[in-house]
């Protein structure tokens, strides 16, 4: 890449480089995780700028990368994540959760392709169409997947208070 | 309105440790590895083949399908290129967009997959990490007008297990994708070693082998990715994860690559 290309990279990715850290929580619950799928997302886009920096949205394009990126890591069975749509029963450690350890229990409740349809609908503020173009799911499937989705993170925020794995 | 809530709920973030510098760095690194092409890989060969765990078998008589490692490389091969081709790079993806129901698709792969891996390991015993069954399959599909623009499209299946072989076991994901979408190369995983693949066909790719983790929690984890682009328009990727105190891998990265040359693991049958 030349030197203007990469300036323009870092010019494109340096701002973005928080919101795409807390999307990236918000899908696998993780700050570590988070920043190596960030930079696994960065890797990518900068062997792909060529291409990339066509694109009609950048930010939906690299959303997309880091959604997928994510999705990818999953797929290996060392990491693979078993997330329950059942609401735990268990009783709640003394203390008072912060609203972050809160956070990751509620979403490590919702499966995670609804928890991506989530991330990307409500976080990223992206359409239906949007999401189920990143998702390669139909709208019809990100319009379930959201309603059942928030469903389980309602019955969450009913259910006691439970101590995270 | 949801934006704010969850922005508030996840409070102030760490301090990040994503260093663009240190990224464009890498990636530029890659590309000169990649400039040297599966070359610089063979060198690696030498320092797979020293991962005592990785037992990898020679091709003979038996067996002469699949090559794994590459001859040693010279400074001058280097100097004047890869004595190997280049693998292709494909600007979309290659075959017809396969007509089979997932469903049946995943039964079929199952079916192939369970038979080229007992092939190779007779005995082998397969079961899902949750005991449910042999294996779980993800499907995979972001072709079509449902694609972002600019993002390249990917179709295939994966299927996860954990196998055991005399006593040792692994985990395991096999996945068959449509040629095209994506390139890989020795350079794309730093730190591991790499040796090159090649096939009689046409095939080619390459098997890395990588400790990760500290104390119990050590794994070697085994990439293998070939690509089939010029025999049946698929590529096969098999990764296998280890824990290190389970005694070594159940199965060689030789065994690996013949369940990922066999030709019933296809998205084309």
């Amino acid at each position: 890449m030349h030197r203007a290309d990469e300036d323009e990279y870092r010019q494109f990715v340096l701002p973005r480089l928080e919101p795409l850290r807390r999307m990236a929580f918000l899908l696998c619950r993780d700050w570590h995780t988070a920043d190596d799928l960030v930079s696994i997302t960065l890797g990518k886009l900068y062997r792909r700028w060529h291409r990339a920096r066509e694109a009609r949205n950048l930010d939906a394009y690299v959303r997309a990368m880091l959604t997928h990126a994510w999705l990818d890591e999953r797929r290996r069975p060392w990491r693979r994540e078993d997330a329950s749509g059942a609401v735990p029963d268990a009783t709640a450690p003394a203390g008072e959760p912060s609203d972050a350890a809160m956070l990751r229990r509620l979403l490590g409740a919702v499966p995670p392709r609804q928890r991506a349809v989530i991330v990307l609908r409500f976080y990223c503020d992206l359409s239906v169409a949007q999401t189920a173009s990143i998702l390669g799911i139909s709208e019809g499937a990100v319009k379930s997947q959201s309603a059942r989705g928030l469903e389980v993170l309602r019955q969450s925020m009913t259910s006691p208070l439970v101590e995270e794995k | 309105m949801y934006r704010d809530l969850l922005d508030s709920a996840m409070g102030t973030a760490p301090p990040s440790t994503v260093d663009v510098d240190e990224v464009i760095g890498r990636q530029r690194r890659l590309t000169v590895l990649r400039g040297w092409g599966v070359a610089g890989a063979a060198v690696a060969t030498v320092a797979v083949l020293t991962v005592g765990a990785l037992t990898v078998g020679h091709p003979g008589p038996g067996n002469p399908r699949l090559t794994v490692g590459g001859p040693p490389v010279s400074a001058s091969d280097r100097a004047t290129g890869s004595p190997t081709p280049a693998p292709t790079v494909y600007p979309s993806l290659l075959g017809p967009e396969p007509t089979e129901p997932p469903p049946d698709a995943e039964a079929r792969l199952h079916l192939a997959i369970r038979h080229a891996i007992l092939a190779v390991a007779p005995g082998a015993t397969m079961r899902e990490r949750d005991g449910g069954s042999e294996f779980h399959f993800t499907h995979t599909d972001t072709t079509g007008p449902a694609a972002p623009s600019g993002y390249l499209p990917e179709f295939g299946y994966t299927a996860t297990t954990t196998v055991t072989v005399t006593g040792r076991t692994a985990d395991l994901a096999v996945t068959v994708s449509r040629a095209g979408a994506f390139h890989e190369s020795c350079g794309g995983l730093p730190g591991a070693v790499c040796a090159p693949l090649t096939g009689p066909r046409g095939e080619s790719g390459f098997a890395t082998g990588q400790s990760v983790g500290e104390g119990s929690q050590l794994r070697l984890q085994v990439h293998l990715w070939l690509d089939r682009g010029a025999v049946d328009a698929c590529t096969v990727t098999i990764e296998m994860s280890v824990d290190e105190s389970d005694g070594g891998p159940p199965l060689t990265v030789q065994q690996l690559a013949e369940v990922a040359e066999d030709p019933a693991v296809t998205l084309y049958p």
